[in-house]
């Protein structure tokens, strides 16, 4: 179709978070064809599973919905969900990039998301939008937002019963779909990976996977949401009782030499603080404790939030290092010792449910993409970006932009902004120098 | 490894003589040549280090460097010698001005400390230098539907960094050295704490209290007798049961952990010395297939 002297117009998006979305609608907007490459079988990322956002409280779903759908319908971005970019060849102007598109069996042209086939389908699986908390079926779509609205057959858990295919009326069921490589040519590419968190299991101490009612703050996002695997109910996954004394322990994974985790990640101290305040929320007699190492509300807004959780909400703080978490065999409640650095007094605290808040870090992969690329990486992992005043959007490979948490931890306005601003440095890209 | 020099350290010997005595009985028994050391002193821990560096460097420096001179690795079996002299030799080995300092003091006994030889803690030579398979191979006799609590120590597991014993957040070796030999491991609240017994000479009480604490969680997860791989653990864990404070009036014997292999491994009761134990240790060994050894 072309030939190697061909500029392309078209900008290549990596990942369907928050700040992919962003980047990839404000250069459609701007005119030029978009294509949006997302892993997993529904765009969305990591705030589609979040409950609300801070400071604002918002609902995480009411705000991300409808771009969801805006990206789902607007003409000039095509979607290549369950689908992973697997080279990337060329430079500046012209990108050869082949995406494997992993077969879902299911045929995004005719399925209407309808879900009859996942209420047959006899197989539930652990949910892992969920945090495998609660169950889907083998044929799912990840949330009931999922964009598009596809479903998805999990080949590793299908056992091939075929019962999904008589009853979708649009025949959209297709076993015989092979997993394909479709080759693009586009002139930009803009990563937005986003991360990973913290596997707070490296800190045997705090009992994770050990103790039932010790969780992670991604757990607690999907117990306490209304969509999640117990309806809004937060409970403990010991007896499923209401928990009265709740405690989050912050910086699990951040700050912390000794892990190789030395960097603060932005957006735990706020996560933390909100989680709290839900915690509240929904049981306002709950005793609620935040153990920190400092509270970092830098942002907009912030400072104002952390003044509200205590005031207003309610929440305790206590500035320390929580020592190593007792399981009682009996009721399965929490015990530690924790100092209260600010009177220097030893406190011996027993809590219901323990909210882990892990710190973030580089996506899963993150060195293997970065290596295919050619790309620097910073000491902490993440990509590195050219100049952090100059040209804090691109890599040492130009065409290829960051965005989001590629370069280092966001949260969701600054990853949105980032989004943005890497749209604007692809079009410039292009108008400049690709199309000419 | 068919050989190894014995660093019996000072307390091993005057107040746990059996965990010596089992601990050669065993190795030999796995093929392992147990050597004595001649003229060695004291590692220097805590009482010196406290006080200089240099002479606590010395003392251990000291004990390595005639080690250099048989050309054997150190085998330590108590946590406080086995840290001491990884920590010394960690230092000397990365700090050239300490080892020009200890050298000159070395020197006048005519020892040079150069860096040749390993110290090996006991649970490093029966995981990693004969190994896991080995033990197992070497099982003759069982035990069966005994519960175990393993204590491993500070001073053995940590720092990792420079000790390299295990994972100290989670450590497995006498859990899996116990099930090799027919026992159930159980996993119970603080398995990685302290014993309290460092704390003894500065506040009894707490030590005590540390103590009993321990033995608390051992009993409400049902073990039936405490593993352990340091002598001073194996005394403060044993002597706290003792204590009048301790309301339960049945006491958990505690082993260390040759002592606990040797009846599985045929060894002769007698060569165990399973009689000096201050807690009776015979429900245990009852628990061998086949009756007591």
């Amino acid at each position: 179709m072309s030939n190697g002297a061909a500029r392309s117009n078209n900008v290549l998006v990596v990942g369907g978070g928050v700040a992919g979305m962003q980047a990839a609608l404000d250069v459609a907007n701007q005119g030029y064809k978009v294509y949006l490459v997302e892993k997993a079988p529904s765009i969305g990322g990591r705030m589609a599973a979040l409950d609300k956002t801070f400071p604002t409280l918002d609902c995480s779903a009411c705000i991300l919905t409808p771009r969801l759908s805006e990206v789902a319908r607007h003409p000039n971005i095509e979607l290549l969900t369950y689908s992973e970019v697997q080279s990337v060849e060329g430079s500046l102007g012209d990108f050869t990039v082949r995406v494997l598109r992993k077969a879902r069996y299911v045929r995004e042209d005719r399925c209407s998301g309808c879900g009859d086939c996942a209420r047959e389908c006899p197989v539930e699986v652990p949910n892992e939008f969920d945090e495998f908390l609660g169950f889907r079926k083998a044929i799912y779509v990840m949330f009931p937002q999922s964009t598009p609205n596809v479903y998805t057959i999990d080949a590793e858990h299908c056992i091939r019963c075929k019962r999904c295919e008589r009853v979708c009326e649009r025949g959209a069921i297709d076993f015989d779909m092979q997993d394909e490589i479709v080759e693009l040519k586009v002139g930009v590419v803009v990563l937005s990976i986003g991360y990973k968190l913290f596997d707070v299991r490296q800190y045997p101490r705090l009992g994770y996977g050990h103790h039932r009612n010790v969780i992670t703050a991604m757990e607690f996002e999907r117990l306490i949401n209304a969509a999640g695997p117990t309806k809004g109910h937060l409970i403990r996954l010991s007896d499923g009782r209401m928990p009265k004394r709740i405690g989050f322990i912050q910086c699990v994974g951040a700050r912390d030499v000794k892990k190789g985790v030395p960097n603060c990640s932005r957006v735990c101290c706020m996560y933390g603080i909100k989680n709290a305040v839900m915690a509240r929320e929904h049981y306002p007699d709950a005793e609620v404790t935040v153990y920190y190492a400092d509270i970092r509300a830098f942002g907009k807004g912030f400072e104002e939030f952390y003044e509200m959780a205590k005031t207003r909400f309610g929440v305790k703080f206590i500035k320390g290092r929580v020592g190593e978490i007792v399981e009682d065999p009996e009721t399965a409640n929490l015990q530690f010792y924790v100092e209260d650095t600010l009177s220097g007094e030893i406190l011996d605290v027993e809590h219901d449910m323990i909210v882990l808040c892990p710190g973030l870090q580089p996506a899963e992969d993150l060195d293997k993409l970065a290596e295919m690329l050619g790309l620097d990486t910073s000491t902490d992992g993440y990509i590195e970006t050219r100049d952090a005043f100059a040209a804090p959007l691109e890599t040492n490979h130009p065409g290829i932009l960051v965005c989001g948490c590629a370069d280092g931890p966001k949260d969701i306005p600054d990853s949105v902004t980032a989004g943005s601003a890497a749209a604007m440095k692809a079009t410039i890209l292009l108008s400049s120098g690709g199309a000419k | 490894m068919n050989e190894i020099l014995l660093y019996r350290g000072c307390t091993t010997p005057v107040r746990l003589p059996a965990y010596e005595a089992a601990t050669i009985a065993v190795l030999e028994k796995l093929g392992v040549k147990v050597r004595d050391m001649k003229d060695v002193t004291c590692c220097g821990a805590q009482y010196v280090e406290s006080i200089s560096q240099i002479a606590f460097a010395a003392m251990s420096g000291r004990i390595l460097a005639m080690a250099e001179k048989e050309g054997l690795d150190i085998l330590a079996i108590c946590g406080a010698c086995s840290g001491s002299l990884k920590i010394n030799k960690h230092l000397l080995d990365h700090n050239e001005e300490a080892r020009g300092q200890v050298n000159d003091i070395l020197a006048e006994e005519g020892l040079k400390y150069t860096g040749k030889v390993r110290v090996r803690h006991l649970l490093q030579v029966l995981a990693e230098d004969i190994g896991f398979s080995e033990v197992e191979r070497a099982i003759v006799k069982p035990y069966e539907g005994i519960k175990i609590a393993a204590h491993y120590g500070c001073h053995v597991t940590r720092p990792f960094e420079i000790v390299q014993v295990d994972d100290p957040e989670n450590p497995t070796i006498i859990d899996q050295l116990a099930e090799i030999a027919g026992a159930e491991s159980v996993d119970y609240a603080g398995k990685t704490r302290c014993c309290g017994g460092p704390m003894l000479a500065m506040d009894e009480k707490i030590a005590t209290k540390i103590g009993q604490e321990k033995i608390k969680n051992v009993e409400v997860a049902g073990a039936d007798v405490i593993l352990t791989a340091c002598e001073f653990c194996d005394l403060q864990l044993t002597q706290v049961q003792f204590d009048e404070a301790m309301s339960s009036t049945r006491r958990i014997p505690v082993m260390p952990i040759t002592q606990f292999l040797g009846p599985a491994l045929g060894i002769d009761e007698d060569r165990l010395g399973l009689g000096l134990n201050r807690i009776d240790p015979s429900p245990v060994l009852d628990a061998l297939q086949g009756g007591s050894a």
